[in-house]
């Protein structure tokens, strides 16, 4: 009977073990870019001999925005200005406005969305505009040429500057070299682009033309000017843009960092994060500040003003209010942070201010593109360009010195702390966003995470702090200074 | 002799059971929670902390479904506030208590009135901070048709920050930068 009843359950056993592998294979798909330059693996699941792929794999795969809606069982694919749209279980897909016909809908599979490989060349075909090659026998899905993640070049012409924007479908690294006169080179790598759409004529008395060439491993964009003209670049994130300001707005010649602002958070009513241990954020960070300016003070020869010297209050408002009376040539705010959850957080990072969150900085581009077309003629109630160009010194100025910055922050505290260096990040801070001058907020370390608010206390870990701050602000004035002093020589 | 085979037998079950265990596991690590919802529950996508505080990430939850956008939008957050029940971690501490919600559909926006506890048990902390509104942001415009931004107060009133960080005196439009998949 026992017997019986055991070699049920183990045939039981095996059946469903051989089944589940049936009802829906799982394999494996390499994907090849451009003749091997670059690789990846998705899984894949087959259903009646179509070979599907996870939607979540593809959207991580092609860094598409993905919005789902349960109810209609509709989704949205976004790649820049591209859109995808389709219902789970429906073989009709929306490219940009355009309806095509899948011949397997995409389908729900163990709570996942799974889309036919045919999907991909369609969206390929789309939105990223590759071409595209699926071996059923190798199972190689070579995507090649025309993975174009350089998408635009466009430029505006002001009184005295001119801006010319590269828009990239994702982040990419670049150089930007002046090895000829009147010509500044960007070279994009890993750039792929369709170098007729990224040649513009411009001869607005500064800028000639630009030109673009397609490397096999970059893409290189020529600007050729009248002159010599100082310039500046700098990145902006979602949608990701290199801008070239060509003679951009001067400053003061002969720039020096003579005066730095140290803001230690909080204060008085406001403690900040408290630990479990009772420390407050707001006594660890002024210690920290106290310690920085004795460092730069003594060994730099710089002044230095804290917002404020002891335990009390002051408004975010007028912390940067003081950075700018006292004519800073830096502001550095000094945070520990905080989180709810087990773990509490860990690490430390440094955020630089951006009114460039992610949406918003599609608004900053639509915000672009409409002063261009102002511009061009165009009438309405949208800004004038006096208007656009003290709304863009005040939140690009100091975007690239800040970002600047704050790489050096975390890179030198990386060298004196042992806790997890997390990243730099932009973000909206109320407290920056008045400064006239490169400024960043640095959180040092988790005061919500009992091992590192025990580590906060001790004068020795918050000396390492400064110490780090200390030698980024070194590496940041020699590099600032020097870029400026070639700048002028160029002139 | 019979003992001996049994246990052989037990064995084998076991190790198979194992077996199909970790398979089903590894299902489980690629499913997105995307289900057809039955009549009256909706699946949402529910935005909660990464254990190391990093990132946002998504918890599928069934609720109740409701009659209007505007009590839809209420749920949501209430289900922020009583916090995530898998592996990850909450972003709203558990004394806050909605006051109000109301969306202006032609603004796209929806305004959430939190009371006085939103802020005085706030963790604070930049990260904290961060992940507490997109989780409301993200969770509202994801799950809601029609929603673009998502404006946060207090006590009815703007306020300039949750804890002395980010600014929160104009609507927040979805982050995804700040979502791990
Ligand atoms: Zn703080």
């Amino acid at each position: 009977m026992v017997k019986k009843i055991l070699i049920g359950l183990v045939v039981t056993a095996l059946i469903t073990l051989v089944a589940l592998p049936l009802l829906a294979q799982q394999e494996e798909i390499r994907v090849i870019y451009d003749e091997g330059q670059a690789q990846a693996t998705i899984k894949s699941l087959t259903f009646q001999g179509t070979n599907f792929i996870y939607l979540k794999e593809m959207v991580n795969l092609f860094r598409l925005d993905l919005k789902w809606d349960a109810i209609t069982k509709k989704v949205t694919l976004t790649s820049g200005p591209d859109q995808v749209i389709f219902f789970v279980g429906s073989p009709q897909i929306m490219v940009n406005d355009k309806i095509k016909r899948l011949i397997q809908p995409p389908r729900f599979s163990n709570g996942a969305i799974l889309l036919p490989i045919e999907f991909l060349s369609e969206i390929l075909d789309g939105v990223l505009r590759a071409k595209i090659d699926w071996d059923p026998k190798t199972r190689i899905l070579k995507v090649n040429g025309g993975r174009l993640n350089i998408r635009e070049l466009r430029h505006s012409s002001y009184l005295d500057s001119t801006r010319i924007v590269i828009d990239l479908l994702r982040p990419l690294s670049y150089r930007v070299r002046k090895d000829i006169p009147a010509q500044i080179t960007i070279d994009i790598y890993g750039g792929e682009g369709n170098p007729g759409q990224l040649s513009l004529e411009i001869n607005d008395g500064r800028v000639k033309n630009i030109q673009a060439f397609q490397l096999p491993n970059a893409t290189q964009v020529v600007v050729r000017l009248i002159q010599d003209l100082p310039y500046k670049t700098f990145i902006l994130k979602n949608p990701h843009r290199i801008v070239l300001d060509i003679n951009p707005p001067q400053k003061r010649l002969g720039y020096k960092i003579t005066t730095i602002v140290i803001d230690p958070g909080h204060g008085g009513k406001d403690p900040g994060a408290i630990g479990k241990g009772e420390t407050r954020e707001k006594d660890v960070v002024l210690a920290i500040a106290k310690e920085l300016k004795r460092l730069i003070s003594e060994r730099l020869g710089i002044r230095v003003v804290l917002t404020r010297t002891g335990d009390y209050f002051i408004p975010l408002k007028e912390r940067t209010a003081i950075a700018n009376n006292e004519g800073a040539d830096l502001f550095i705010s000094i945070h520990t942070n905080a989180a709810l959850g087990r773990a509490r957080g860990g690490g430390f990072e440094t955020y630089f201010h951006s009114l460039a969150l992610t949406e918003n900085a599609k608004a900053v581009a639509r915000f672009e593109n409409a002063v261009i077309k102002l511009e061009k003629g165009g009438r309405g109630k949208s800004m004038s360009q006096a208007e656009f160009i003290l709304w863009d010194m005040a939140h690009n100025t100091y975007l690239n010195e800040s970002s600047e910055l704050a790489i050096l922050v975390q890179e030198e505290l990386d060298k004196k702390l042992r806790i997890r260096n997390r990243k730099v990040d932009q973000a909206s801070f109320y407290v920056l966003s008045g400064a006239n001058m490169p400024s960043i907020l640095t959180e040092v370390a988790f005061i919500s995470n009992p091992r590192e608010e025990s580590m906060l206390r001790r004068p020795d870990f918050q000396k390492r702090i400064a110490e780090g701050l200390y030698n980024a602000i070194v590496l940041y004035k020699r590099s600032y200074e020097k870029s400026m002093g070639l700048a002028i020589s160029e002139q | 002799m019979k003992r001996k085979k049994i246990f052989i037998i037990l064995g084998v079950l076991i190790l198979l059971i194992i077996i199909i265990l970790i398979f089903q596991r590894e299902r489980v690590f690629y499913r997105i929670p995307f289900l057809a919802p039955e009549e009256n529950v909706k699946l949402v996508r529910l935005y909660f902390a990464s254990p190391d505080a990093d990132y946002l990430k998504v918890e599928a939850r069934r609720i109740l479904r409701e009659e209007g956008i505007t009590d839809e939008a209420k749920v949501l957050v209430e289900e922020l506030i009583n916090g995530p029940r898998g592996n990850l971690d909450p972003t709203i501490p558990p004394e806050t208590q909605l006051r109000e919600l109301y969306i202006v559909p032609e603004e796209k926006c929806a305004y959430l009135d939190f009371n006085k506890a939103f802020r005085a048990n706030h963790p604070g902390g930049s990260a904290g901070e961060l992940l507490t509104i997109y989780s409301l942001v993200n969770t509202l415009i994801d799950n809601l048709e029609g929603i673009e931004r998502v404006q946060i107060l207090v006590e009815g009133k703007i306020i300039e920050t949750l804890a002395g960080h980010i600014d929160t005196t104009k609507p927040f439009p979805r982050n995804s930068a700040i979502v791990e998949y």
